[in-house]
């Protein structure tokens, strides 16, 4: 059973999903197809984190705690489950008028293209990219993952080849 | 473009979506259920733990008021089973509480173990099932004067139900379960061998 945060985490724990909602989002989305699995996994990475916050003694940043938590609920949520990776959804609102949709469509086409091909990467290389895309740098991958900084480099150097390619592949 | 350009455009391109839709209540709603969740998280514990003191003390209970020698022996039979499911549920659960690193080897090696213990525990279950009723049916026929009272206990709702009902679709369960659990294994076992191929 876990312990339950003090006031202090509480506070903590609302910021950290305030400031880090959509990256939470985009790293559900990147491991669950459908939009209720997604729900159900960020749901997973909040109670993780509810439950962590309590042990939390400032060893490495606070990003790097809730990616790690994060990463680990979305590697139990890949092993657990049989359908994993789905497309990312793209929600343009063509009710909108502040959105030039063309410009709009253009956008989400190409990341469209970006979030395919890292779909297509295996596991151990999609889970350094999507934290290199949230901006993390290589000591705190290295911390969310659990492997050496060397390592890190390594994986992406390989992870980035394979996603040039499989998009260069879509374009052609 | 360079390898630094290059990653710089494909962040921006992948933080511009996607936008959640509805943002002023999704924050409040996933604190709210997270709220509710981890509070029944920790109820989830007490069923087990219930049914053990309302069987256990239920036998204990009779035993003590009617002071027949069969109550008792099935008093003392009855722990010896509880006793003997706790600790082999404990036994199939050892190493399977935390994966052993944060890698994606150590999840994928502890989703491993999760499986092969379900599988084991499922099949003590169905044992100590047919065990129980067994190890029943023996001692009542046995202190109330067997074979006579053999077919009517045998025949009696309560034996019907548990057992010559509840085992067979409890085994019908099993299978079901073990196909799933086993595919799911041979699932794991592939990722397993792929992240080895991949990251020696």
């Amino acid at each position: 059973m876990g312990e339950s945060p003090t006031g202090g985490s509480e506070v903590l724990f609302e910021r950290l999903l305030k400031v880090n909602r959509q990256a939470l989002r985009r790293l559900a989305a990147s491991y669950a197809r459908v939009a209720s699995d997604q729900d159900d996994l960020l749901q997973e990475i909040a109670i993780a984190l509810w439950r962590a916050l309590p042990k939390f003694r400032g060893e490495c940043s606070e990003r790097a705690f809730l990616f790690r938590i994060a990463h680990n609920r979305c590697m139990s949520y890949v092993v657990k489950r049989r359908s994993t990776i789905g497309l990312l959804d793209t929600q343009v609102d063509p009710e909108d008028p502040r959105c030039n949709v063309e410009a709009q469509l253009s956008r989400e086409h190409e990341r469209g293209r970006l979030a395919r091909a890292i779909q297509q990467l295996p596991l151990i290389y999609r889970e350094v990219v999507l934290l290199m895309l949230e901006g993390l740098d290589y000591r705190e991958i290295s911390e969310v993952v659990g492997i050496s900084e060397s390592n890190v480099g390594a994986r992406l150097n390989r992870a980035r080849q394979q996603l040039k390619k499989a998009m260069d592949e879509e374009l052609s | 473009m360079n390898d630094d350009a290059q990653i710089a455009a494909w962040r921006r391109e992948w933080q511009s979506g996607p936008q959640p839709r509805d943002t002023s209540h999704e924050e409040e709603r996933l604190k709210y259920r997270t709220y509710r969740q981890s509070r029944l998280l920790r109820l989830s514990l007490i069923p087990p733990i219930l049914v053990t003191i309302t069987v256990g003390g239920y036998i204990v209970v009779r035993a003590a008021a009617s002071g027949a020698p069969m109550d008792v022996v099935l008093a003392v039979e009855g722990w010896i089973f509880i006793i003997g499911m706790w600790v082999g549920s404990l036994w199939f659960a050892r190493g399977t509480w935390r994966p052993l690193g944060e890698t994606t080897a150590a999840f994928v090696d502890l989703a491993i173990r999760r499986c092969q213990s379900s599988l084991k525990a499922s099949r003590m279950g169905m044992w100590v099932y047919a065990a129980q009723l067994v190890a029943v049916c023996f001692l009542v026929s046995a202190m109330e004067g067997y074979p006579a009272r053999a077919i009517p206990l045998l025949t009696s709702w309560p034996v019907i139900l548990i057992g010559w009902i509840g085992l067979p679709a409890y085994v019908l369960w099993l299978r079901w379960f073990e196909r799933g659990k086993r595919t799911e294994l041979a699932r794991l076992m592939e990722m397993k061998r792929q992240l080895t191929v991949l990251d020696p």
